[in-house]
């Protein structure tokens, strides 16, 4: 099985994203915005076809389309309470570019659906190579911001007073974000892009006690559901991210049974 | 010594003027309780302190250097959310650096921090699952783990019944007593106040007052038997 390259380019995306969507997905939940990593996968539909309108690479338009909208959405939301309703504004036009462009673009449904659902077995060695990279920017710099991430995440009220560029980190916080949200999608595909960001981190937040221990989990919960996915996945012929969505589901399902002893 | 001096502030809303010429001092080592009528504008101040809201006239000044600040607000809705260790929530205050892990020292420091504010034995257990006593203590080591040379209480006492709260004052005490630390507190408890304030900033929109809790004419607090701190 491992001699394919295309499952050798498949495990290597796949592992790296895990880890990336783990360690951020930690401080996603905790800073409360599920929401909002759900709604910039969807912006990301828009940039993917966009992308692909403009005989780009998709992940381009989707990372220039992320991280445009993550930061904002961040700035409008962050002061205004309203932020629910002004994110589901946001998701609404995303969709509609998104189905506009690719209509646009005159690809084939193929197109879309690989945008929408992911397409890690037909992934090209250069966009190995655009993943793995922005994978490993994403994770250093979230390594080097570690402790004003943990604070800005875990005790926000305090953050805004206790750290000198509480402005800087938000922004930073919400591109490592969009730069995840853009890198994941091109496992699980742009619906179903909270499987690998926000399932494995609310498991992983009812079980660690320190952070590290939350992020831990989270990316062990995410590299297990994957590798686990991948190989189902090739012996089956049943998309991966069915897979993914089944088993982070089910681990999410089964800390919530956890009694909160 | 001292180390905040309020000169002259004001504070508009729009057209309202919440306060005018409001005059304070705050002396090194010393607790200056904030009092005044709820929506007076006693965190509005608390916020002008911490820079997040401007004056609109007077001025506050630093005669020395500006220590470092540490706020203690009243709303902490994250620290119920979380299965975070006490140790933990309190270590979160080192937010510094590039360095993902603790360093010996900065561990020592934790737990020099939780022996003061004695939640040792508590350490390991879950911040959400805290009594309302232990909550506040961890708040206050959070705030305290970095030596900080004002500590800003916003109610710390409120939802606290009486052996916790004089616990939480009798740390706050010990701490201040031992190291440089001056302490801005805004309360409505006038007993906490008379325990342990050493001074008093009444704000009220016809003019405010500054004195020596000791001089403090509590009867124009407890009107109608009730407290108006």
């Amino acid at each position: 099985m491992l001699s394919y390259p295309f499952m050798q380019n498949a495990f290597v995306v796949g592992t790296l994203i895990a880890i990336v969507s783990g360690f951020i997905g930690v401080f996603v939940v905790a800073r409360h915005m599920s929401f909002l990593a759900h709604t910039l996968s969807e912006i990301g539909f828009a940039g993917a076809s966009f992308g692909l309108f403009m005989g780009w690479s998709p992940l381009i338009g989707m990372l220039i389309f992320t991280i445009l909208a993550s930061t904002t959405i961040g700035e409008l939301g962050m002061q205004e309470k309203r932020s629910e309703s002004l994110i589901s504004a946001v998701s609404a036009v995303a969709i509609g570019l998104g189905i506009a462009f690719l209509a646009l673009s005159q690809k084939n449904a193929s197109a879309a659906t690989s945008i929408l659902f992911g397409s890690i077995f037909s992934i090209s060695h250069a966009n190995v190579v655009q993943v793995v990279v922005l994978a490993l920017i994403v994770l250093v710099v979230g390594l080097l911001c570690y402790r004003p991430l943990r604070h800005f995440a875990f005790d926000y009220n305090t953050a805004i007073f206790s750290l000198k560029h509480v402005v800087l980190i938000e922004v930073l916080f919400l591109v490592l974000m969009a730069m995840t949200v853009a890198i994941s999608s091109q496992v699980v595909g742009s619906l179903l892009i909270f499987i690998l960001i926000t399932l494995p981190a609310s498991a992983a937040m009812r079980w660690g006690r320190t952070v590290w221990q939350m992020v831990g989990l989270s990316v062990l919960f995410g590299v297990v559901g994957v590798w686990a996915a991948l190989v189902l996945s090739y012996w089956t012929n049943v998309p991966v991210s069915f897979y993914i969505a089944i088993i982070e589901a089910g681990i999410y399902f089964i800390s919530l049974i956890k009694r909160d002893a | 010594m001292v180390v905040l001096e309020g000169k002259d502030i004001g504070i508009k809303f729009g057209k309202r003027w919440l306060y005018r010429h409001v005059n304070f001092e705050l002396k090194s080592q010393h607790v200056l309780a904030v009092i005044g009528d709820n929506g007076v504008g006693k965190t509005t101040l608390i916020r002008a302190i911490l820079e997040q809201q401007k004056l609109t006239e007077g001025a506050l000044t630093w005669p020395d250097k500006k220590p470092v600040i540490r706020y203690v607000p009243q709303e902490r809705p994250d620290a119920q959310d979380f299965p975070l260790r006490i140790s933990e929530f309190v270590s979160l205050s080192f937010d510094q650096g590039i360095r993902p892990w603790m360093t010996r020292a900065e561990k020592d420091q934790i737990q020099h921090i939780l022996d003061d504010t004695h939640l040792v034995e508590l350490a390991d257990q879950r911040i959400d699952q805290a009594s309302g006593g232990e909550r506040q203590r961890s708040y206050l080591a959070q705030a305290l783990l970095v030596d900080p040379g004002l500590l800003i209480l916003d109610e710390a006492t409120a939802n606290l019944d009486n052996i916790a709260k004089y616990e939480l004052m009798d740390v706050v005490k010990h701490y201040r007593d031992h190291h440089h630390l001056s302490i801005i507190m805004i309360s409505h408890d006038l007993e906490i106040i008379k325990e342990y304030a050493d001074d008093y900033l009444l704000l009220k929109p016809e003019g405010s007052e500054f004195g020596q809790v000791k001089d403090l004419d509590v009867s124009q607090l407890e009107v109608g038997n009730q407290d108006h701190a």
